[in-house]
């Protein structure tokens, strides 16, 4: 139990009791980008949203696409602002708690709002693609494989995708964290695994967590990573991702040895208005502005807290 | 003077408990779910609050909007072109029983299919409408993607899929009315237009009104288009009342989409009563 990182345990922990293991890697929300791109226009990974912004710039002046926007599939819309949450999380740890409590509002946390101004200043300024209703997951992916566009954002399970369909191109997908204004606190949203618990009334609880002890030892978590890639590093600690690994992933993991990683918000807070993917594509097609974004959020958030019945609303 | 009773009350009670039981108590029951907020097992009681929630969300009232457009434009167009049709389907034309069947055909086909097909058509420069129109120098807009164009496009789609059925009942309308009105009207010395005016439409005029009630219910209460091709998109500009429904249920908001079946199936019923009893007495005997 030791070897599991802070932030897994704080999702799986009731009080100071810890009650289940990773059952996978975790995987991260932030921005997928294509290598060859970078190298063929000189580019750096950028540190700060204006870095980016000026990356973005020099690809589309260059005829390429900066960003994949795949609003058909409308989950995918959403990336830009949940990835946006480590920057919260650094500035203003206390946001999911407040945010709970009904205490805190995404219109009016300016930090938080952020997210909503970034998923719009990217289509302000041009970087998406066109028709961004009629792209869909999958033809993002090509995209992004094929170097038609440079950016993205995404969920990092798109990795065992690509890895699938564009074998060859998987070389060639980096990552990098949403980035915020500090080039000194460039870190990244994490997605928890998918974890396994143990009954404590099971009839044979003592033989399971053996088990559970023998899953996150060196041998045992080696085995895992021979049959089934990472799509992010791993919550255990001192374990080394194998040779082979997506480079994407030893991009990730680099901010996990930093310290620089933060939960995205669905890992510390019970609230996620069902609405936000059609807010955010909103947003992102310009149809309402940021602000206007964030107070429908938060109004489908209070429904679906008194749908819920949660104290305090 | 004494009736005699065919059947004894006994007789009534197979059917009555499977009409009470499937039908009557389920009814009875989502009116009281709408007043709830209820998670399949529990439920508490909270009063109107679903129904105002349903009532102050512009996200939710939008869908009334649309509801509204996308019925009464169906409806009309399926009856227009389903006149138009039949008229020429019950010409004397060589192929009629093919074109008949052609104009059928798509009624027949799943709406998901059909929806997953058009969305695949209208894609705004990939697509084979988009590409037919640039063949003629037009730049097609983005059909599904416009949010201003959204639900006139999946309403296209609707006719074209809905309007065999209007055709269908219109042919059986007007090969109802008896060729002697046609005769007579021939030896006075009508001529064509006069004969549809004066003696199809007002002889149609029941089926006129079937097929205005069922493309009304219909167009009130679409769902599997609208899902299939737009998912209510892009934001909540194609939402119809049945989509939003469906998203509160997918959102676990039982008693809240509950409500909202409860405000479609007034809503319904309040537009088409009106227009049932209107229609019907407009109607003449043959």
């Amino acid at each position: 139990m030791d070897r599991l990182t802070d932030e897994f345990k704080e999702t799986v922990a009731v009080g100071d009791a810890v009650y289940g293991i990773p059952g996978e890697a975790s995987s991260a929300g932030g921005w997928l980008y294509n290598k060859k791109v970078y190298e063929e226009l000189g580019l750096e990974v950028p540190h700060t949203w204006e870095e980016l912004m000026a990356n973005n710039e020099a690809i589309k002046e260059a005829g390429k696409i900066p960003v994949v926007a795949s609003y058909k599939d409308t989950w995918t819309s959403q990336l830009v602002l949940l990835a946006d949450y480590y920057n919260v999380y650094s500035e203003n740890p206390e946001f999911a708690e407040k945010f709970t409590n009904n205490e805190a509002k995404f219109a009016n946390t300016p930090i938080a709002l952020r997210g909503f101004e970034k998923l719009q200043a990217l289509q302000d300024a041009g970087y998406y693609n066109d028709e961004e209703s009629a792209t869909g997951y999958e033809d993002a992916l090509e995209m992004l494989a094929t170097g038609e566009a440079a950016h993205y954002p995404m969920l990092t399970f798109a990795l065992a995708a690509i890895a699938d369909t564009y074998p060859e191109a998987i070389e060639d997908i980096g990552f990098f964290g949403q980035p915020g204004d500090d080039p000194e606190d460039h870190g990244m949203t994490q997605w928890m695994p998918g974890s396994i618990y143990v009954n404590k009334d099971s009839e044979n609880a003592e033989a399971a967590k053996q088990w559970v002890e023998y899953f996150v030892s060196d041998e045992g978590m080696e085995t895992l990573m021979s049959v089934l890639k990472a799509n992010g590093p791993y919550v255990v600690e001192g374990l080394d991702l194998p040779e082979d690994a997506y480079p994407a992933v030893k991009d990730m993991k680099a901010y996990l040895e930093e310290g620089k990683v933060g939960p995205a918000l669905e890992f510390l807070s019970p609230l996620k208005g069902p609405n936000l993917e059609q807010i955010t594509v909103e947003v992102g097609l310009g149809m309402i502005t940021p602000e206007e974004g964030a107070e429908k959020y938060d109004r489908d958030v209070e429904r679906q807290a008194q749908q819920l019945d949660l104290e305090g609303w | 003077m004494r009736v005699n009773k065919m059947y004894s009350y006994a007789l009534l009670i197979p059917a009555g408990l499977i009409y009470g039981l499937f039908f009557l108590y389920p009814t009875v029951m989502s009116f009281f779910f709408g007043f709830t907020r209820w998670n399949l097992t529990d439920w508490e009681w909270i009063g109107f609050d679903n129904y105002i929630m349903f009532f102050e969300e512009s996200s939710l009232m939008i869908g009334f909007k649309n509801t509204f457009i996308f019925a009464f434009l169906t409806a009309g167009l399926k009856v227009v072109l389903g006149l138009i049709f039949a008229v020429l389907l019950t010409a004397k034309l060589r192929t009629k029983r093919f074109i008949r069947s052609m104009v059928f055909f798509p009624v027949l086909v799943s709406t998901i299919a059909v929806g997953i097909a058009f969305s695949v058509l209208m894609h705004p420069s990939e697509g084979l409408i988009n590409m037919v129109l640039g063949l003629v120098g037009i730049d097609g807009p983005n059909w599904l993607g416009n949010p201003n164009l959204a639900i006139y496009s999946v309403a296209f789609v609707d006719v074209w899929k809905g309007v065999g059925i209007a055709t269908v009942i219109f042919i059986a309308g007007m090969m109802s009315i008896p060729v002697d009105y046609y005769e007579a009207h021939q030896i006075d010395g009508g001529n064509k237009l006069n004969a549809f005016w004066y003696i199809t439409l007002p002889l149609s005029r029941p089926a006129i009104n079937a097929v205005i009630i069922l493309a009304l219910i219909g167009g009130l209460r679409t769902f599997d288009l609208v899902w299939a091709m737009t998912g209510g998109g892009p934001g909540f500009s194609s939402d119809l009342i049945a989509s939003i429904i469906y998203k509160q249920y997918q959102a676990g908001f039982y008693g809240l989409s509950t409500a909202g079946n409860v405000i479609l199936f007034l809503m319904v019923a309040l537009i088409v009563f009106p227009i049932f009893k209107y229609l019907n007495r407009k109607e003449v005997d043959l």
